[in-house]
Protein backbone atom coordinates (compact mmCIF):
# COMPACT_ATOMS: atom_id res chain seq x y z
CA UNK A 1 0.00 0.00 0.00
CA UNK A 2 1.51 3.32 -1.02
CA UNK A 3 1.31 6.61 0.87
CA UNK A 4 -1.74 7.84 -1.01
CA UNK A 5 -3.58 4.60 -0.29
CA UNK A 6 -2.59 4.77 3.38
CA UNK A 7 -4.07 8.23 3.53
CA UNK A 8 -7.22 7.13 1.72
CA UNK A 9 -7.52 4.21 4.10
CA UNK A 10 -7.29 6.47 7.14
CA UNK A 11 -9.96 8.76 5.76
CA UNK A 12 -12.16 5.85 4.74
CA UNK A 13 -11.88 4.51 8.27
CA UNK A 14 -13.29 7.81 9.48
CA UNK A 15 -16.30 7.30 7.20
CA UNK A 16 -15.19 9.28 4.15
CA UNK A 17 -17.09 7.64 1.28
CA UNK A 18 -15.11 9.30 -1.49
CA UNK A 19 -11.81 8.15 -0.04
CA UNK A 20 -13.27 4.69 0.28
CA UNK A 21 -14.38 4.69 -3.33
CA UNK A 22 -10.95 5.71 -4.54
CA UNK A 23 -9.40 3.00 -2.43
CA UNK A 24 -11.55 0.21 -3.84
CA UNK A 25 -11.63 1.42 -7.42
CA UNK A 26 -8.93 -0.89 -8.70
CA UNK A 27 -10.36 -3.93 -6.92
CA UNK A 28 -13.89 -3.62 -8.29
CA UNK A 29 -13.34 -5.52 -11.51
CA UNK A 30 -11.50 -8.36 -9.80
CA UNK A 31 -14.21 -8.71 -7.14
CA UNK A 32 -16.92 -8.67 -9.81
CA UNK A 33 -15.12 -11.30 -11.85
CA UNK A 34 -14.47 -13.60 -8.91
CA UNK A 35 -18.12 -13.25 -7.96
CA UNK A 36 -19.17 -13.92 -11.56
CA UNK A 37 -17.24 -17.19 -11.64
CA UNK A 38 -18.50 -18.14 -8.19
CA UNK A 39 -22.16 -17.36 -8.87
CA UNK A 40 -22.28 -18.28 -12.57
CA UNK A 41 -24.32 -15.30 -13.78
CA UNK A 42 -23.95 -11.54 -14.09
CA UNK A 43 -26.97 -10.60 -12.05
CA UNK A 44 -25.83 -12.42 -8.94
CA UNK A 45 -22.26 -11.29 -9.51
CA UNK A 46 -23.50 -7.70 -9.45
CA UNK A 47 -25.45 -8.11 -6.23
CA UNK A 48 -22.63 -10.01 -4.54
CA UNK A 49 -20.01 -7.44 -5.50
CA UNK A 50 -22.15 -4.61 -4.17
CA UNK A 51 -22.64 -6.54 -0.96
CA UNK A 52 -18.87 -7.16 -0.72
CA UNK A 53 -18.06 -3.46 -0.84
CA UNK A 54 -20.79 -2.56 1.62
CA UNK A 55 -19.35 -5.14 4.02
CA UNK A 56 -15.85 -3.84 3.41
CA UNK A 57 -17.05 -0.31 4.08
CA UNK A 58 -18.76 -1.28 7.33
CA UNK A 59 -15.78 -3.29 8.52
CA UNK A 60 -12.99 -1.02 7.33
CA UNK A 61 -12.60 0.48 10.80
CA UNK A 62 -11.52 -2.95 11.96
CA UNK A 63 -8.99 -3.45 9.16
CA UNK A 64 -5.66 -3.56 10.95
CA UNK A 65 -3.41 -4.06 7.97
CA UNK A 66 -2.25 -7.51 9.06
CA UNK A 67 -3.06 -8.78 5.60
CA UNK A 68 -2.83 -6.87 2.36
CA UNK A 69 -5.92 -4.78 1.69
CA UNK A 70 -6.59 -6.69 -1.53
CA UNK A 71 -6.30 -10.05 0.24
CA UNK A 72 -8.79 -8.85 2.81
CA UNK A 73 -11.27 -7.73 0.13
CA UNK A 74 -10.99 -11.03 -1.76
CA UNK A 75 -11.47 -12.93 1.47
CA UNK A 76 -14.70 -11.02 2.05
CA UNK A 77 -15.69 -11.71 -1.57
CA UNK A 78 -15.24 -15.42 -1.00
CA UNK A 79 -17.26 -15.22 2.24
CA UNK A 80 -20.12 -13.26 0.67
CA UNK A 81 -20.44 -15.75 -2.19
CA UNK A 82 -20.22 -18.80 0.04
CA UNK A 83 -22.75 -17.30 2.46
CA UNK A 84 -25.15 -16.73 -0.41
CA UNK A 85 -24.76 -20.31 -1.64
CA UNK A 86 -25.39 -21.56 1.87
CA UNK A 87 -28.51 -19.43 2.18
CA UNK A 88 -29.83 -20.69 -1.12
CA UNK A 89 -29.11 -24.28 -0.28
CA UNK A 90 -31.22 -23.80 2.82
CA UNK A 91 -34.03 -22.36 0.78
CA UNK A 92 -33.55 -24.95 -1.95
CA UNK A 93 -33.74 -22.33 -4.66
CA UNK A 94 -30.47 -23.15 -6.31
CA UNK A 95 -31.33 -25.08 -9.39
CA UNK A 96 -28.72 -27.14 -11.15
CA UNK A 97 -30.48 -26.48 -14.42
CA UNK A 98 -30.33 -22.75 -13.99
CA UNK A 99 -29.08 -21.20 -17.18
CA UNK A 100 -25.50 -20.19 -16.88
CA UNK A 101 -23.74 -17.50 -18.78
CA UNK A 102 -20.37 -17.78 -20.33
CA UNK A 103 -18.81 -15.17 -22.52
CA UNK A 104 -18.66 -16.33 -26.10
CA UNK A 105 -15.42 -16.83 -27.89
CA UNK A 106 -13.00 -16.22 -25.10
CA UNK A 107 -12.01 -19.81 -24.60
CA UNK A 108 -11.74 -20.91 -28.17
CA UNK A 109 -9.09 -18.35 -28.88
CA UNK A 110 -6.85 -19.95 -26.32
CA UNK A 111 -6.89 -23.37 -27.89
CA UNK A 112 -3.87 -24.57 -29.80
CA UNK A 113 -4.00 -23.47 -33.38
CA UNK A 114 -2.87 -26.57 -35.23
CA UNK A 115 -5.65 -26.74 -37.83
CA UNK A 116 -8.01 -29.08 -36.03
CA UNK A 117 -10.18 -31.64 -37.75
CA UNK A 118 -13.99 -31.10 -37.85
CA UNK A 119 -14.35 -33.54 -34.99
CA UNK A 120 -11.88 -31.55 -32.95
CA UNK A 121 -13.67 -28.31 -33.71
CA UNK A 122 -16.91 -29.82 -32.57
CA UNK A 123 -15.23 -31.16 -29.47
CA UNK A 124 -13.71 -27.83 -28.57
CA UNK A 125 -16.93 -25.94 -29.09
CA UNK A 126 -18.63 -28.38 -26.81
CA UNK A 127 -15.90 -27.88 -24.25
CA UNK A 128 -16.09 -24.12 -24.40
CA UNK A 129 -19.73 -24.36 -23.51
CA UNK A 130 -19.04 -26.96 -20.89
CA UNK A 131 -16.20 -25.29 -19.02
CA UNK A 132 -18.34 -22.60 -17.42
CA UNK A 133 -20.98 -25.15 -16.48
CA UNK A 134 -18.30 -27.48 -15.19
CA UNK A 135 -16.94 -24.79 -12.90
CA UNK A 136 -20.43 -24.05 -11.68
CA UNK A 137 -21.03 -27.68 -10.86
CA UNK A 138 -17.98 -27.92 -8.62
CA UNK A 139 -18.48 -27.77 -4.85
CA UNK A 140 -17.80 -24.28 -3.48
CA UNK A 141 -14.53 -25.22 -1.85
CA UNK A 142 -13.20 -26.50 -5.19
CA UNK A 143 -14.66 -23.67 -7.19
CA UNK A 144 -12.93 -20.95 -5.21
CA UNK A 145 -9.43 -22.44 -5.55
CA UNK A 146 -9.86 -23.09 -9.28
CA UNK A 147 -11.04 -19.52 -9.81
CA UNK A 148 -8.26 -17.97 -7.77
CA UNK A 149 -5.44 -20.16 -9.05
CA UNK A 150 -6.26 -21.32 -12.56
CA UNK A 151 -8.40 -18.44 -13.82
CA UNK A 152 -7.06 -15.46 -11.91
CA UNK A 153 -3.50 -16.74 -11.43
CA UNK A 154 -3.04 -15.95 -7.73
CA UNK A 155 0.01 -17.56 -6.09
CA UNK A 156 -0.49 -20.42 -3.68
CA UNK A 157 0.70 -18.17 -0.90
CA UNK A 158 -1.88 -15.49 -1.69
CA UNK A 159 -4.64 -18.08 -1.95
CA UNK A 160 -3.63 -19.50 1.43
CA UNK A 161 -4.11 -16.03 2.91
CA UNK A 162 -7.41 -15.43 1.15
CA UNK A 163 -9.04 -18.68 2.14
CA UNK A 164 -7.15 -18.84 5.45
CA UNK A 165 -5.71 -22.32 5.07
CA UNK A 166 -2.10 -23.50 5.19
CA UNK A 167 -0.40 -23.58 1.80
CA UNK A 168 -0.18 -27.37 1.95
CA UNK A 169 -3.94 -27.58 2.32
CA UNK A 170 -4.42 -25.21 -0.62
CA UNK A 171 -2.23 -27.41 -2.82
CA UNK A 172 -4.01 -30.63 -1.93
CA UNK A 173 -7.39 -28.94 -2.31
CA UNK A 174 -6.54 -27.59 -5.71
CA UNK A 175 -5.31 -31.01 -6.80
CA UNK A 176 -8.66 -32.49 -5.86
CA UNK A 177 -10.50 -29.62 -7.51
CA UNK A 178 -8.61 -30.06 -10.77
CA UNK A 179 -9.26 -33.77 -10.75
CA UNK A 180 -12.97 -33.12 -10.25
CA UNK A 181 -13.05 -30.50 -13.01
CA UNK A 182 -11.15 -32.74 -15.39
CA UNK A 183 -13.56 -35.56 -14.71
CA UNK A 184 -16.49 -33.31 -15.58
CA UNK A 185 -14.85 -31.91 -18.71
CA UNK A 186 -13.20 -34.97 -20.19
CA UNK A 187 -15.85 -37.35 -19.01
CA UNK A 188 -18.18 -35.28 -21.18
CA UNK A 189 -15.83 -35.37 -24.10
CA UNK A 190 -15.71 -39.13 -24.07
CA UNK A 191 -19.48 -39.15 -24.10
CA UNK A 192 -19.52 -36.73 -27.00
CA UNK A 193 -17.03 -38.81 -28.92
CA UNK A 194 -19.08 -41.95 -28.66
CA UNK A 195 -22.39 -40.27 -29.34
CA UNK A 196 -21.69 -37.88 -32.16
CA UNK A 197 -18.37 -38.37 -33.79
CA UNK A 198 -18.84 -41.89 -35.07
CA UNK B 1 10.79 -45.00 -11.09
CA UNK B 2 7.83 -43.54 -9.32
CA UNK B 3 4.32 -44.94 -9.53
CA UNK B 4 1.84 -43.45 -12.00
CA UNK B 5 -0.34 -42.30 -9.10
CA UNK B 6 2.45 -40.19 -7.66
CA UNK B 7 3.32 -38.77 -11.07
CA UNK B 8 -0.29 -37.74 -11.65
CA UNK B 9 -0.31 -35.79 -8.41
CA UNK B 10 2.65 -33.84 -9.76
CA UNK B 11 1.45 -33.31 -13.34
CA UNK B 12 -0.59 -30.12 -12.74
CA UNK B 13 2.31 -28.56 -10.84
CA UNK B 14 4.62 -29.69 -13.65
CA UNK B 15 2.42 -27.88 -16.17
CA UNK B 16 2.46 -24.76 -14.01
CA UNK B 17 6.23 -24.90 -13.59
CA UNK B 18 5.94 -25.20 -9.82
CA UNK B 19 8.25 -28.20 -9.40
CA UNK B 20 11.90 -28.49 -8.46
CA UNK B 21 14.47 -29.46 -11.09
CA UNK B 22 14.66 -33.03 -9.81
CA UNK B 23 10.89 -33.41 -9.88
CA UNK B 24 10.69 -31.95 -13.37
CA UNK B 25 13.17 -34.56 -14.61
CA UNK B 26 11.25 -37.38 -12.94
CA UNK B 27 7.90 -36.31 -14.41
CA UNK B 28 9.39 -35.60 -17.83
CA UNK B 29 11.06 -38.99 -17.96
CA UNK B 30 7.91 -40.73 -16.87
CA UNK B 31 5.49 -39.15 -19.30
CA UNK B 32 7.83 -39.85 -22.17
CA UNK B 33 7.72 -43.52 -21.29
CA UNK B 34 4.13 -43.93 -20.07
CA UNK B 35 1.35 -43.40 -22.56
CA UNK B 36 -1.46 -43.06 -20.02
CA UNK B 37 0.33 -40.44 -17.99
CA UNK B 38 1.19 -38.62 -21.17
CA UNK B 39 -2.52 -38.45 -22.04
CA UNK B 40 -3.19 -37.22 -18.52
CA UNK B 41 -0.53 -34.57 -19.01
CA UNK B 42 -2.03 -33.44 -22.33
CA UNK B 43 -5.50 -33.15 -20.84
CA UNK B 44 -4.26 -31.26 -17.81
CA UNK B 45 -2.25 -28.91 -19.97
CA UNK B 46 -5.25 -28.25 -22.19
CA UNK B 47 -7.59 -27.71 -19.26
CA UNK B 48 -5.24 -25.33 -17.47
CA UNK B 49 -4.66 -23.34 -20.63
CA UNK B 50 -8.41 -23.06 -21.15
CA UNK B 51 -8.92 -21.87 -17.61
CA UNK B 52 -6.10 -19.38 -17.98
CA UNK B 53 -7.77 -18.13 -21.12
CA UNK B 54 -11.10 -17.44 -19.46
CA UNK B 55 -11.34 -13.71 -19.95
CA UNK B 56 -12.53 -11.06 -17.56
CA UNK B 57 -15.93 -9.54 -18.07
CA UNK B 58 -16.39 -5.80 -17.81
CA UNK B 59 -17.90 -4.12 -14.80
CA UNK B 60 -21.52 -3.21 -15.68
CA UNK B 61 -22.33 0.43 -16.22
CA UNK B 62 -23.59 2.27 -13.20
CA UNK B 63 -21.90 -0.12 -10.77
CA UNK B 64 -20.02 2.63 -8.94
CA UNK B 65 -22.99 5.00 -8.89
CA UNK B 66 -25.23 2.31 -7.49
CA UNK B 67 -22.65 1.47 -4.86
CA UNK B 68 -22.26 5.13 -3.98
CA UNK B 69 -25.98 5.40 -3.23
CA UNK B 70 -25.87 2.33 -1.04
CA UNK B 71 -22.80 3.55 0.82
CA UNK B 72 -24.36 6.95 1.48
CA UNK B 73 -27.42 5.23 2.84
CA UNK B 74 -25.28 2.88 4.91
CA UNK B 75 -23.23 5.67 6.41
CA UNK B 76 -26.46 7.59 7.13
CA UNK B 77 -27.86 4.59 8.97
CA UNK B 78 -24.66 4.22 10.96
CA UNK B 79 -24.73 7.84 12.00
CA UNK B 80 -28.35 7.53 13.04
CA UNK B 81 -27.54 4.45 15.11
CA UNK B 82 -24.67 6.24 16.82
CA UNK B 83 -26.84 9.27 17.54
CA UNK B 84 -29.52 6.98 18.92
CA UNK B 85 -27.06 5.16 21.18
CA UNK B 86 -25.85 8.47 22.56
CA UNK B 87 -29.37 9.72 23.24
CA UNK B 88 -31.04 9.76 26.69
CA UNK B 89 -33.89 7.72 25.28
CA UNK B 90 -31.52 4.87 24.57
CA UNK B 91 -30.07 5.01 28.09
CA UNK B 92 -33.51 4.65 29.66
CA UNK B 93 -34.41 1.90 27.24
CA UNK B 94 -31.21 -0.04 27.86
CA UNK B 95 -31.73 0.14 31.63
CA UNK B 96 -35.21 -1.29 31.23
CA UNK B 97 -33.85 -3.97 28.91
CA UNK B 98 -31.10 -4.88 31.38
CA UNK B 99 -33.68 -5.31 34.16
CA UNK B 100 -35.74 -7.52 31.87
CA UNK B 101 -32.74 -9.66 30.98
CA UNK B 102 -31.88 -10.19 34.65
CA UNK B 103 -35.47 -11.14 35.33
CA UNK B 104 -35.48 -13.64 32.46
CA UNK B 105 -32.11 -15.03 33.56
CA UNK B 106 -33.43 -15.64 37.06
CA UNK B 107 -36.52 -17.32 35.67
CA UNK B 108 -34.32 -19.40 33.42
CA UNK B 109 -32.26 -20.53 36.41
CA UNK B 110 -35.36 -21.77 38.17
CA UNK B 111 -36.42 -23.67 35.07
CA UNK B 112 -32.96 -24.94 34.28
CA UNK B 113 -33.81 -28.61 34.42
CA UNK B 114 -36.21 -28.24 31.57
CA UNK B 115 -33.49 -27.30 29.12
CA UNK B 116 -31.65 -30.02 27.37
CA UNK B 117 -30.31 -29.19 23.96
CA UNK B 118 -28.02 -32.11 23.49
CA UNK B 119 -27.27 -32.75 19.90
CA UNK B 120 -28.19 -36.28 19.00
CA UNK B 121 -25.62 -36.51 16.25
CA UNK B 122 -22.61 -36.08 18.45
CA UNK B 123 -21.78 -39.78 18.50
CA UNK B 124 -19.30 -41.36 20.87
CA UNK B 125 -18.43 -38.21 22.69
CA UNK B 126 -21.99 -37.99 23.84
CA UNK B 127 -21.57 -40.52 26.65
CA UNK B 128 -18.60 -38.67 28.04
CA UNK B 129 -20.37 -35.38 27.74
CA UNK B 130 -23.53 -36.71 29.30
CA UNK B 131 -21.47 -37.61 32.35
CA UNK B 132 -20.01 -34.14 32.43
CA UNK B 133 -23.42 -32.65 31.99
CA UNK B 134 -24.75 -34.62 34.88
CA UNK B 135 -21.98 -33.19 36.99
CA UNK B 136 -23.04 -29.73 35.93
CA UNK B 137 -26.68 -30.43 36.44
CA UNK B 138 -26.22 -31.94 39.88
CA UNK B 139 -24.32 -28.89 40.93
CA UNK B 140 -26.88 -26.50 39.53
CA UNK B 141 -29.73 -28.41 41.07
CA UNK B 142 -27.98 -28.08 44.40
CA UNK B 143 -27.73 -24.36 43.89
CA UNK B 144 -31.30 -24.08 42.79
CA UNK B 145 -32.61 -25.99 45.76
CA UNK B 146 -30.43 -23.91 48.03
CA UNK B 147 -31.86 -20.66 46.76
CA UNK B 148 -35.10 -21.83 45.22
CA UNK B 149 -36.47 -23.02 48.50
CA UNK B 150 -35.84 -19.72 50.09
CA UNK B 151 -37.70 -18.20 47.17
CA UNK B 152 -35.91 -14.92 47.45
CA UNK B 153 -35.57 -13.26 44.11
CA UNK B 154 -33.20 -10.58 45.38
CA UNK B 155 -30.83 -13.18 46.64
CA UNK B 156 -30.90 -14.88 43.26
CA UNK B 157 -30.15 -11.63 41.52
CA UNK B 158 -27.19 -10.96 43.79
CA UNK B 159 -25.83 -14.37 42.85
CA UNK B 160 -26.06 -13.67 39.18
CA UNK B 161 -22.38 -14.30 38.74
CA UNK B 162 -22.93 -17.77 40.05
CA UNK B 163 -25.46 -18.42 37.29
CA UNK B 164 -23.23 -17.04 34.64
CA UNK B 165 -20.36 -19.26 35.68
CA UNK B 166 -22.34 -22.39 36.34
CA UNK B 167 -21.67 -23.51 32.80
CA UNK B 168 -17.92 -23.47 32.99
CA UNK B 169 -16.68 -24.12 36.44
CA UNK B 170 -17.94 -27.59 37.27
CA UNK B 171 -17.46 -28.61 33.68
CA UNK B 172 -13.79 -27.75 33.69
CA UNK B 173 -13.16 -29.86 36.73
CA UNK B 174 -15.03 -32.71 35.10
CA UNK B 175 -12.99 -32.33 31.98
CA UNK B 176 -9.56 -32.43 33.58
CA UNK B 177 -9.39 -36.15 34.06
CA UNK B 178 -10.52 -37.25 30.64
CA UNK B 179 -9.00 -37.32 27.20
CA UNK B 180 -12.24 -36.45 25.49
CA UNK B 181 -12.28 -33.13 27.28
CA UNK B 182 -9.18 -31.65 25.67
CA UNK B 183 -9.84 -28.08 24.69
CA UNK B 184 -7.69 -26.52 21.98
CA UNK B 185 -9.51 -23.25 21.67
CA UNK B 186 -11.86 -21.30 23.90
CA UNK B 187 -14.23 -19.02 22.05
CA UNK B 188 -16.37 -16.46 23.83
CA UNK B 189 -19.19 -14.81 21.97
CA UNK B 190 -21.75 -12.21 22.80
CA UNK B 191 -25.19 -12.60 21.29
CA UNK B 192 -28.70 -11.57 22.25
CA UNK B 193 -30.07 -15.03 22.11
CA UNK B 194 -27.43 -17.70 22.94
CA UNK B 195 -29.69 -20.63 22.15
CA UNK B 196 -30.58 -19.29 18.75
CA UNK B 197 -26.94 -18.48 17.96
CA UNK B 198 -25.94 -21.95 19.03
CA UNK B 199 -28.51 -23.44 16.66
CA UNK B 200 -27.18 -21.21 13.89
CA UNK B 201 -23.57 -22.20 14.48
CA UNK B 202 -24.50 -25.88 14.80
CA UNK B 203 -26.30 -25.67 11.51
CA UNK B 204 -23.31 -24.01 9.90
CA UNK B 205 -20.96 -26.71 11.18
CA UNK B 206 -23.24 -29.47 9.90
CA UNK B 207 -23.47 -27.85 6.51
CA UNK B 208 -19.73 -27.47 6.33
CA UNK B 209 -19.38 -31.14 7.03
CA UNK B 210 -21.80 -32.00 4.28
CA UNK B 211 -20.08 -29.71 1.84
CA UNK B 212 -16.74 -31.31 2.54
CA UNK B 213 -17.92 -34.87 2.29
CA UNK B 214 -16.89 -35.01 -1.30
CA UNK B 215 -13.28 -34.38 -0.32
CA UNK B 216 -12.89 -37.10 2.22
CA UNK B 217 -14.57 -40.35 1.56
CA UNK B 218 -13.82 -42.15 4.80
CA UNK B 219 -14.93 -40.90 8.16
CA UNK B 220 -18.29 -39.73 6.92
CA UNK B 221 -19.96 -40.49 10.21
CA UNK B 222 -17.26 -38.80 12.14
CA UNK B 223 -18.47 -35.29 11.54
CA UNK B 224 -17.82 -32.27 13.70
CA UNK B 225 -20.03 -32.54 16.72
CA UNK B 226 -21.81 -30.33 19.13
CA UNK B 227 -22.91 -30.79 22.64
CA UNK B 228 -24.36 -28.24 24.97
CA UNK B 229 -24.11 -27.56 28.64
CA UNK B 230 -25.68 -24.39 29.97
CA UNK B 231 -24.39 -21.59 27.72
CA UNK B 232 -21.10 -23.36 27.05
CA UNK B 233 -20.93 -25.70 24.10
CA UNK B 234 -18.33 -28.31 23.28
CA UNK B 235 -17.65 -28.58 19.64
CA UNK B 236 -15.04 -30.22 17.53
CA UNK B 237 -14.32 -29.37 13.99
CA UNK B 238 -11.94 -30.76 11.41
CA UNK B 239 -8.66 -28.87 11.32
CA UNK B 240 -8.90 -28.23 7.62
CA UNK B 241 -12.20 -26.50 8.22
CA UNK B 242 -11.28 -24.69 11.38
CA UNK B 243 -9.78 -21.59 9.80
CA UNK B 244 -12.93 -21.10 7.81
CA UNK B 245 -15.04 -21.60 10.89
CA UNK B 246 -13.07 -18.95 12.75
CA UNK B 247 -13.48 -16.67 9.80
CA UNK B 248 -17.21 -17.31 9.75
CA UNK B 249 -17.48 -16.36 13.41
CA UNK B 250 -15.31 -13.28 12.94
CA UNK B 251 -17.41 -12.02 10.10
CA UNK B 252 -20.69 -12.64 11.90
CA UNK B 253 -20.04 -11.54 15.46
CA UNK B 254 -18.77 -8.19 16.52
CA UNK B 255 -17.96 -9.22 20.06
CA UNK B 256 -15.81 -12.31 19.93
CA UNK B 257 -12.82 -13.60 21.81
CA UNK B 258 -10.72 -16.51 20.57
CA UNK B 259 -8.21 -17.98 22.99
CA UNK B 260 -5.99 -20.85 21.79
CA UNK B 261 -5.30 -23.20 24.72
CA UNK B 262 -3.33 -26.32 23.91
CA UNK B 263 -1.55 -26.47 20.62
CA UNK B 264 0.89 -29.25 21.50
CA UNK B 265 -1.89 -31.77 21.06
CA UNK B 266 -3.11 -30.59 17.71
CA UNK B 267 0.24 -31.11 16.00
CA UNK B 268 2.32 -28.93 13.77
CA UNK B 269 0.82 -28.49 10.39
CA UNK B 270 2.16 -30.06 7.24
CA UNK B 271 3.93 -26.90 6.17
CA UNK B 272 5.98 -26.88 9.34
CA UNK B 273 6.97 -30.52 8.86
CA UNK B 274 7.94 -29.81 5.29
CA UNK B 275 10.15 -26.99 6.51
CA UNK B 276 11.84 -29.30 9.00
CA UNK B 277 12.28 -31.89 6.29
CA UNK B 278 13.99 -29.41 4.01
CA UNK B 279 16.27 -28.42 6.83
CA UNK B 280 17.35 -31.97 7.53
CA UNK B 281 17.89 -32.71 3.86
CA UNK B 282 20.10 -29.67 3.65
CA UNK B 283 22.14 -30.88 6.62
CA UNK B 284 22.52 -34.33 5.07
CA UNK B 285 23.68 -32.81 1.80
CA UNK B 286 26.24 -30.67 3.58
CA UNK B 287 27.64 -33.61 5.51
CA UNK B 288 27.82 -35.68 2.33
CA UNK B 289 29.87 -32.96 0.66
CA UNK B 290 32.53 -33.09 3.38
CA UNK B 291 35.28 -35.63 2.85
CA UNK B 292 35.33 -37.00 6.37
CA UNK B 293 31.56 -37.50 6.65
CA UNK B 294 30.36 -39.13 9.83
CA UNK B 295 28.12 -42.12 9.01
CA UNK B 296 26.56 -42.12 12.47
CA UNK B 297 25.50 -38.54 12.13
CA UNK B 298 23.94 -39.21 8.74
CA UNK B 299 22.15 -42.21 10.11
CA UNK B 300 20.75 -40.10 12.95
CA UNK B 301 19.56 -37.46 10.53
CA UNK B 302 18.01 -40.08 8.28
CA UNK B 303 16.10 -41.45 11.24
CA UNK B 304 14.80 -37.97 12.00
CA UNK B 305 13.83 -37.62 8.36
CA UNK B 306 11.89 -40.88 8.44
CA UNK B 307 10.11 -39.79 11.57
CA UNK B 308 9.00 -36.51 10.01
CA UNK B 309 7.92 -38.31 6.85
CA UNK B 310 5.80 -40.72 8.82
CA UNK B 311 4.31 -37.81 10.76
CA UNK B 312 3.38 -36.12 7.52
CA UNK B 313 1.83 -39.31 6.22
CA UNK B 314 -0.13 -39.71 9.42
CA UNK B 315 -1.31 -36.12 9.26
CA UNK B 316 -2.42 -36.56 5.70
CA UNK B 317 -4.14 -39.84 6.37
CA UNK B 318 -6.21 -39.03 9.39
CA UNK B 319 -8.59 -36.21 9.96
CA UNK B 320 -7.44 -33.97 12.75
CA UNK B 321 -9.84 -32.12 14.93
CA UNK B 322 -9.75 -28.92 16.87
CA UNK B 323 -11.70 -29.11 20.10
CA UNK B 324 -13.54 -25.93 20.86
CA UNK B 325 -15.23 -24.73 23.98
CA UNK B 326 -17.74 -22.15 22.85
CA UNK B 327 -19.40 -19.88 25.37
CA UNK B 328 -22.21 -17.63 24.22
CA UNK B 329 -23.31 -14.94 26.62
CA UNK B 330 -25.84 -12.19 26.33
Amino acid sequence: MNDLEQKLLKNAQKGDIEAFEKLIEKHQKMVYNIAFRMMGNREDAYDMSQEVFIRVFNAIGRFKGNAAFSTWIYRITKNVCLDEHRKRKNKNTLSIDKELEGEQGSIQRQLRDDSPSPEEIFEKKAMKKTIQEAINNLPDQHKIVIILRDIKGFSYQEIAKIIECPEGTVKSRINRARKALKDILYGNRELLNTEYVK
Amino acid sequence: MKECGEIRELIPFYVEGELSKDEINIVKGHIEACEECRAEYEETKEMLSMLKGVEDIELPEGFSEDLHKKLSKESGVNRKVIRFIKSKYFKTLSTVAACLIIFIAVRGMLDKNRFDFRDKASGNDEKMLTMQEQAVETKSIEDITKYGNEGSVEKMAVDEDVCANLGDKPEKSAVNGSDAGIVDVIINLKADNPDREYMKIAKYVNEQEKENESHIKSDEDDAGSFSQKSNTYSLRIRNDMYAEFENYLNSNYASIEIIPVSKEKSNLDIDEYNRQLENIEKQINEINKKEDSDPEKIEGLNKQKDMILSNIRELEAEIQYTNIELTIVK
